[in-house]
C-alpha cells in the first residue's frame, strides 16, 4: 500500500502511453536545443579530462584540446597520493551524511507535522544559520574544538560539517513531510501508534527519496570544502579529497597533469553515484520542494 | 504563540488540540538544537560580540561600542562591495533561475519519458566538477590574451568587441555573473524540474485542450504553480550570492580591478586574515547577515499554507 | 520495497566501512605521521651523518670542519616545525628526505627530543587562515614559516623577537666561522636589514633568498632583432621592448598588477621609485640603521619619517616622471595585467609565446629548464641614467629578496609554554641554520639561494651572479614600505591610474594619501620617539 503512495512523483512520470511513443518525432527541436546546452555544459568536464593526460609543457601550450602523446602516467603518479584522501573522505562523509539525514528528518518532521508554541521562530532561527558567513566562524569554532582536544579527529570534521548541512536538510525534509497525506498519520494514531512509531514506521520509509537528495547534496559539499578540514586536521595523511587533489600545487611549481588526473579520480565516485541515483534524486525532489 | 509575519495563513489541525503532549515536538528538535548551538550559534554570537571590539584574532580585545560600524559606513570600499554584491546576487539569481526554468521546461515538454531521464542525468553529472576548477576554466574563457571568448568573437569577425573581460572595470563584475553559463546544470534546475513533474497531469492536458499554447501555458499555469520551488531556489541562490567570495578571490586577483568586483565576503576575509582586523571583519559579517536576513524574510513572507497534523 | 533496501543497505555498508577504516587508520592524535623516528632510536650523530652522506647529500660539508653536533645545552621535549618547501613529502620527496634526515640527526644527538616536521600546506588552499586559526588556539608549530612582510605586521602578537639570540653565538657553527660568535654574523647585512620589522625587532631568520631576472624567449627576441645584452639605459630597454611589440605583435613583458597582494609589478614600482628618488637616499637614511653598503634599502621607519617630515612626498614633481614611466611600461604588459591573480597565470602566456618575457624569480629555474618548449635566456634590466630619471644614480638595482622558503620564526606560544619548548626551538633553529645543515636542504631543493655563510649556492646562482652584485633598490615592495594594507592601497591607486580612472594630479594626491595614512598608522602602532 505504502509503495504506490510513497512516490507521488512517479504518478506524473508514468504518463499515458500514447504520449510516450506516438509523438516522439516532434521532440527533436527540443532535443536539439538541449543538446546544444549540454555541449557547452560539458566543456569544463572535458577540459578536466583532456588536461589530465598532459604534461606541464602541453598544459601551458594548449588548454582546451587534447595533445599527443598522452600522458596516462599522471594517473599513476596521483593515485597513490589521493587514494588515501579518498578513504579519508569516506570516513568523514559517511557519518556526516548519516547524521545530517537523521537530525534533518527529526527536525523537519517536528516542524512539518506538529503545531507548537514558537514553531515559526525556531524554524526561522535554524534557517538563519544558512545566512552566516562561514569564514567568520572558523576561528571561534577552531578554538572550541581545541579546548576539547578534538583537533585532528574524525568528529572535528563530522560534527561541524553536519551542522552546516542540517539547516538546509531540515528545510528540505520539512517541505517533504508536509506533502505526505495527513490521513496516513491519523489512521496509525487511531491504531494506537506512539509518536516515535509514527515517525519510524510511516515518515521514515516514505522519506527515502528525500534522503537520496539530501545525501547527494551533503556529499557535494563535503567534496568541495577545503578550509575547515585544512584547519582542523594536523596531519596531511588525514586530509580529505578536497585538499588531496591540491597536493601537486606548490609555491614554486604546479604539476597540472597530476592535479587534473586527481580531479578526475576524485569525481569518479560521485559521478558513478549520481548516474545510478539520478532517478531517486529526482524522486526526492518531486515531493515538491517548496516553502 | 505564533509568528504572523512568517505564517500568514491560519492552519487548521486535523487532530484535536492537546492529544499529544507539548514536549513531544521538542524531543524531535533536541539533537539539532544541541549540534547547532555548539557549532553554529556560539561561534556566531562570538563573531557578533567581536564586532563591538577591536579584537585582532589572538590577544584580548577591548570593547569599543559602535566604532567599527561607524568606520564601516564611511568606508568607500565596503560600500562599493555592498553595491557590487547586490547587483551580482540579484542578476545572478534571476539569470540562474531563468536558465533553470528554461532548461526544466524544455525537458518537461519532451514526450519521451526515456529522453527526459537521460537529460536529467546529463545535467546532473556536471555538478561533480569542483568549483575551484570551474573558476580556473572560466579564467581561460575570459582571458584577454588567450581567451576562448575573444577567439570566438574574432572567428565571427567581431574583433571590435574583444577585450580583457576580467581586467576591465566595466565588464569584470558581469563576467563573474556569467560564470557557468548556460547555467543549466544547477541544483535549481533539478528542483524546478521535479516540481514541474509533480504538477497534476490533468491541468496540463486540460490547458492544451483549451488551445492554450505550450509557451503560454508556462506563464499561465506552470510558473504560478511553481511559486514554492521557485522561492526555495531563490532563497538559496540569494544566500549563496550575498556571501560569495571565491570567484572574486580566484578570478580577479582579490576583487579587482580597483575594487570593481570587491564583495563583502572577500573584504571580510581580507580584513580578518590579511590584516588581522577581526573586529572590523565581524562588523562586516554582521551587516552582511542582516542584509541576507532582510532578503530572506522578503521571500519567506510569500510562502503559503502547510498541512499540519497535530496541534500540541 | 527495493528502494528502501537499496538505500538502507548502502547506508549501513558505508557506515560500517567508515568505522572499519577509522579504526584502521586511527593513529594517536598526538603522533602525526609526519613525525620523524622516535627520539630514543639508537643512532649516533656520526652514524646519522654517514647515512645522509650515503643518501647523496653534501658529504663534504657534513664531515667537513667538524662543527659541533650538540650545543652542550641540555634540551628535551617535543616541537613542531613547518619548513615550507623544504618539507613537502608529497610534491618533493627528495628534499623532504634530506630535511627529515637532518631532523633525525638532531634527535639522535639530543636524546629525549622529538622534532615533528609538518608537511607544507598545499598552495591553493589557505596557509594564512590555517595559521591564524592555530595562532588563536595556541596550536601553531613552534618554528613556523611566514612571509616576512606579513610576519612583521603580526610582530610580537604572534612572534618572539629573536634579537637576543641573533646577538649570541650559534653553537652549531664551527669555531672561527661567521656566526660562531654572533649568530647574525652568519647572514649578510642586506638580509638582516630587509627582514627587520618596523619596531626594530627581528621576528625571523631568513636563511635563503630569491634572486630575480628577466626570463626571455630567445626566438621572439631574435625575430624582433633585440639583444638584451646591449641595453644601456632604461629608455633603450623600453624602446627595444616596444620594437618587439611592433614587429611580432607579442606583449613583450609578462607582468601584472593585482589589486590585493603581491604582484611582480611591485618590482617595477620599486625600481621606478628608486630611480626617481635615488639621489635623495642620504636624506632619508637614519643613522641607527647604517650598514656597510652606501646605497641600501629603506627601513619602514625611515620611509614613515621621510613621509611625515615631507621629504618624501607623492605630490612632488618627481612623481610626474614616475607616473609617466609607469604608464609607458604598462603598455608593454599583456591585456590581462589588471586581473591576473598570480605569477603562475603568466606561464600559459609565456609557454605559448603570447608574452616575450617574464620577470620572475630563481624558484622558476627548475621547472622552466625542464618544460619550456623554446630557447630561453635570463637577462636583467639596464641602469637608469639621468636622462631616464633625474633622481637616478646611474645604476641598475638588484631586485632580490627574502620571500623564499627559508624564513623561520618562533611563536610567542612556544616562549610562554615553558617546559623547555623555547630552548628546544631555539636550539633546533640554531642547528637548522648552520651551514652544514641548511646547505644540504638548499642544495636538494635548488630553487632558492642559501644565505647562510659557508653554504654552497650551487647551480641556482648561475646567471645571477652579476645581478646579485648590483646595489639594492632604495624602496622595498609596497607592502614592505610601511604596512601591508598601505601596499595594497598603493596598487589600487596605480590600477586606477593605468585604467584611466584618475588623472596624474588625482593619482598623485591618492598616492600621497596612501603614504601619509600608512606612515601615520605605523607611527601610532610603533610609537617611534620622533612621532608625536
Amino acid at each position: 500500500m505504502l509503495k504506490s503512495n510513497a512516490q507521488p512523483a512517479n504518478v506524473s512520470i508514468e504518463v499515458p502511453r500514447h504520449r510516450t511513443n506516438r509523438f516522439i518525432m516532434r521532440d527533436w527541436p527540443i532535443n536539439l536545443i538541449l543538446a546544444f546546452f549540454a555541449v557547452i555544459t560539458y566543456i569544463p568536464l572535458m577540459v578536466v579530462l583532456v588536461n589530465s593526460f598532459k604534461d606541464t609543457r602541453q598544459f601551458f601550450t594548449q588548454f582546451w584540446l587534447p595533445l599527443w602523446p598522452l600522458h596516462p602516467e599522471n594517473y599513476g603518479k596521483s593515485w597513490p597520493v589521493i587514494s588515501e584522501n579518498l578513504i579519508n573522505t569516506v570516513i568523514y562523509t559517511a557519518p556526516t551524511t548519516l547524521l545530517v539525514l537523521v537530525v534533518s528528518a527529526l527536525t523537519g518532521y517536528a516542524f512539518a507535522r506538529y503545531r507548537f508554541p514558537g514553531r515559526e521562530i525556531l524554524f526561522f532561527a535554524i534557517l538563519m544559520i544558512i545566512m552566516l558567513p562561514g569564514i567568520l566562524l572558523v576561528i571561534p569554532m577552531f578554538t572550541q574544538i581545541v579546548s576539547w582536544n578534538w583537533q585532528n579527529s574524525v568528529q572535528a570534521i563530522v560534527l561541524p560539517w553536519a551542522s552546516v548541512q542540517i539547516p538546509f536538510g531540515m528545510f528540505l525534509m520539512r517541505t517533504f513531510f508536509e506533502t505526505l497525506p495527513v490521513a496516513y498519520f491519523e489512521a496509525a494514531r487511531i491504531d494506537g501508534a506512539s509518536e516515535l512509531q509514527l515517525f519510524n514506521r510511516i515518515a521514515l520509509p516514505l522519506a527515502l527519496p528525500a534522503f537520496a537528495t539530501l545525501s547527494i547534496i551533503t556529499l557535494l559539499f563535503a567534496w568541495n570544502d577545503i578550509i575547515w578540514p585544512l584547519i582542523a586536521l594536523f596531519d596531511n595523511h588525514k586530509y580529505p579529497i578536497s585538499i588531496g587533489v591540491l597536493a601537486f600545487n606548490t609555491t614554486t611549481s604546479t604539476d597540472y597533469g597530476a592535479t587534473f588526473s586527481a580531479y578526475v579520480m576524485a569525481s569518479l565516485p560521485l559521478l558513478i553515484l549520481f548516474s545510478f541515483t539520478a532517478k531517486r534524486f529526482m524522486a526526492g525532489l518531486s515531493g515538491g520542494v517548496s516553502l | 504563540m505564533k509568528s504572523n509575519t512568517i505564517a500568514p495563513v491560519a492552519i487548521k489541525s486535523r487532530v484535536k488540540k492537546g492529544s499529544v503532549p507539548v514536549y513531544v515536538p521538542f524531543l524531535f528538535l533536541i539533537p539539532a538544537i544541541i549540534l547547532l548551538t555548539i557549532f553554529r550559534y556560539i561561534p556566531a554570537f562570538s563573531a557578533v560580540y567581536h564586532s563591538f571590539t577591536d579584537w585582532n584574532g589572538t590577544s584580548a580585545s577591548n570593547w569599543i561600542g559602535l566604532e567599527q560600524y561607524n568606520n564601516l559606513f564611511s568606508d568607500s570600499v565596503f560600500l562599493r562591495s555592498m553595491q557590487n554584491i547586490v547587483v551580482y546576487t540579484i542578476t545572478r539569481t534571476l539569470l540562474t533561475t531563468a536558465m533553470a526554468i528554461i532548461g526544466a521546461e524544455l525537458v518537461y515538454n519532451l514526450r519521451s519519458t526515456q529522453m527526459r531521464s537521460v537529460w536529467r542525468v546529463v545535467f546532473t553529472i556536471p555538478l561533480v566538477i569542483p568549483t575551484t576548477v570551474v573558476f580556473l576554466i572560466w579564467r581561460r574563457v575570459y582571458s584577454g590574451d588567450i581567451g576562448l571568448l575573444n577567439d570566438t568573437l574574432r572567428l565571427f569577425g567581431l574583433d571590435g568587441l574583444t577585450r580583457a573581460w576580467l581586467g576591465n572595470p566595466d565588464t569584470a563584475l558581469w563576467a563573474l555573473i556569467f560564470v557557468g553559463f548556460p547555467l543549466i546544470s544547477t541544483f535549481g534546475f533539478l528542483v524546478i524540474l521535479a516540481g514541474l513533474e509533480n504538477l497534476p497531469q490533468e491541468v496540463n492536458s486540460a490547458a492544451l485542450l483549451d488551445g492554450c499554447s505550450r509557451f503560454h501555458r508556462v506563464f499561465a499555469i506552470d510558473l504560478p504553480a511553481m511559486r514554492g520551488p521557485l522561492a526555495f531556489v531563490a532563497i538559496l541562490s540569494i544566500n549563496a550570492g550575498l556571501q560569495e567570495f571565491a570567484p572574486m578571490f580566484i578570478m580577479t586577483g582579490g576583487g579587482g580591478p580597483v575594487n570593481a568586483t570587491q564583495s563583502p565576503g572577500l573584504y571580510l576575509y581580507q580584513q580578518a586574515i590579511t590584516y588581522g582586523k577581526y573586529g572590523y571583519a565581524s562588523a562586516i559579517g554582521t551587516i552582511l547577515m542582516l542584509v541576507t536576513l532582510a532578503f530572506s524574510i522578503f521571500i519567506l513572507a510569500a510562502r503559503y499554507r502547510r498541512a499540519i497534523d497535530v496541534e500540541v | 520495497m527495493p528502494s528502501k533496501r537499496f538505500v538502507s543497505t548502502a547506508m549501513v555498508l558505508l557506515f560500517t566501512l567508515s568505522l572499519v577504516l577509522a579504526a584502521c587508520g586511527d593513529t594517536p592524535t598526538t603522533a602525526p605521521a609526519a613525525t620523524t623516528a622516535a627520539a630514543g632510536a639508537a643512532t649516533t650523530a656520526a652514524a646519522g651523518a654517514a647515512t645522509t652522506a650515503a643518501a647523496g647529500a653534501a658529504a663534504t660539508t657534513a664531515a667537513g670542519a667538524a662543527p659541533a653536533a650538540t650545543s652542550g645545552k641540555k634540551v628535551s621535549g617535543e616541537i613542531s616545525v613547518y619548513l615550507n618547501s623544504y618539507y613537502d613529502p608529497t610534491a618533493d620527496k627528495e628534499t623532504a628526505d634530506v630535511t627529515a634526515a637532518i631532523a633525525k640527526e638532531y634527535e639522535a644527538a639530543h636524546p629525549g627530543t622529538k622534532i615533528n616536521l609538518v608537511a607544507a600546506v598545499p598552495t591553493g588552499t589557505d596557509l594564512e587562515t590555517w595559521l591564524a586559526a592555530r595562532m588563536a588556539a595556541n596550536q601553531s608549530p613552534e618554528i613556523m614559516w611566514q612571509q616576512f612582510g606579513t610576519r612583521n605586521q603580526r610582530a610580537s602578537t604572534w612572534w618572539l623577537p629573536l634579537n637576543q639570540y641573533l646577538n649570541a653565538p650559534n653553537p652549531y657553527i664551527a669555531a672561527g666561522q661567521p656566526g660562531s660568535a654572533k649568530w647574525s654574523d652568519s647572514l649578510p647585512d642586506y638580509v638582516l636589514a630587509q627582514t627587520k620589522a618596523p619596531d626594530n625587532n627581528w621576528y625571523q631568520v631568513s636563511l635563503d633568498w630569491v634572486e630575480t631576472g628577466l626570463y626571455y624567449n630567445k626566438d621572439i627576441f631574435a625575430k624582433a632583432g633585440v639583444d638584451p645584452t646591449t641595453w644601456k639605459s632604461w629608455a633603450n630597454y623600453v624602446k627595444d621592448m616596444q620594437t618587439i611589440k611592433e614587429k611580432t605583435g607579442v606583449s613583450p613583458l609578462g607582468m601584472y598588477i593585482a589589486q590585493q597582494g603581491w604582484s611582480n609589478w611591485w618590482w617595477v614600482d620599486d625600481m621606478l621609485l628608486t630611480a626617481n628618488w635615488g639621489d635623495k637616499a642620504n636624506d632619508f637614511y637614519l643613522e641607527k640603521y647604517k650598514t656597510a653598503a652606501a646605497f641600501r634599502q629603506l627601513n619602514p621607519e625611515e620611509v614613515a619619517k621621510a613621509i611625515i617630515e615631507g621629504k618624501l612626498n607623492a605630490t612632488d614633481p618627481r612623481m610626474d616622471n614616475y607616473l609617466k614611466m609607469s604608464k609607458e611600461y604598462v603598455g608593454l604588459l599583456p591585456n590581462d595585467y589588471t586581473s591576473i591573480p598570480n605569477l603562475d597565470e603568466l606561464d600559459p602566456l609565456f609557454y605559448s609565446g603570447k608574452v616575450a618575457s617574464v620577470w620572475t624569480g630563481t624558484w622558476k629555474n627548475k621547472t622552466y629548464a625542464k618544460n619550456i618548449p623554446f630557447n630561453y635566456g635570463v637577462a636583467y634590466l639596464p641602469p637608469f641614467t639621468k636622462d631616464d630619471a633625474p633622481g637616478a644614480t646611474g645604476s641598475a638595482y638588484r631586485v632580490g629578496g627574502p620571500s623564499s622558503a627559508g624564513q623561520y620564526g618562533i611563536t610567542q606560544a612556544a616562549a610562554k609554554a615553558g617546559g623547555g619548548k623555547l630552548d628546544l626551538a631555539v636550539d633546533f633553529l640554531h642547528f637548522l641554520s648552520a651551514p652544514q645543515n641548511f646547505g644540504r636542504m638548499a642544495k636538494a631543493f635548488g630553487g632558492y639561494i642559501p644565505m647562510v655563510k659557508g653554504s654552497q649556492s650551487g647551480d641556482v646562482m648561475a646567471g645571477f651572479q652579476k645581478i646579485a652584485e648590483l646595489p639594492e633598490r632604495l624602496f622595498n615592495d609596497p607592502d614592505g614600505r610601511l604596512t601591508v594594507e598601505s601596499g595594497n592601497k598603493w596598487s589600487q591607486a596605480m590600477q586606477g591610474f593605468f585604467l584611466g580612472q584618475t588623472d596624474v594630479a588625482t593619482t598623485k594626491a591618492n598616492l600621497q594619501k596612501v603614504w601619509m595614512d600608512g606612515a601615520k598608522s605605523l607611527c601610532t602602532a610603533q610609537k617611534y620617539d620622533w612621532c608625536k
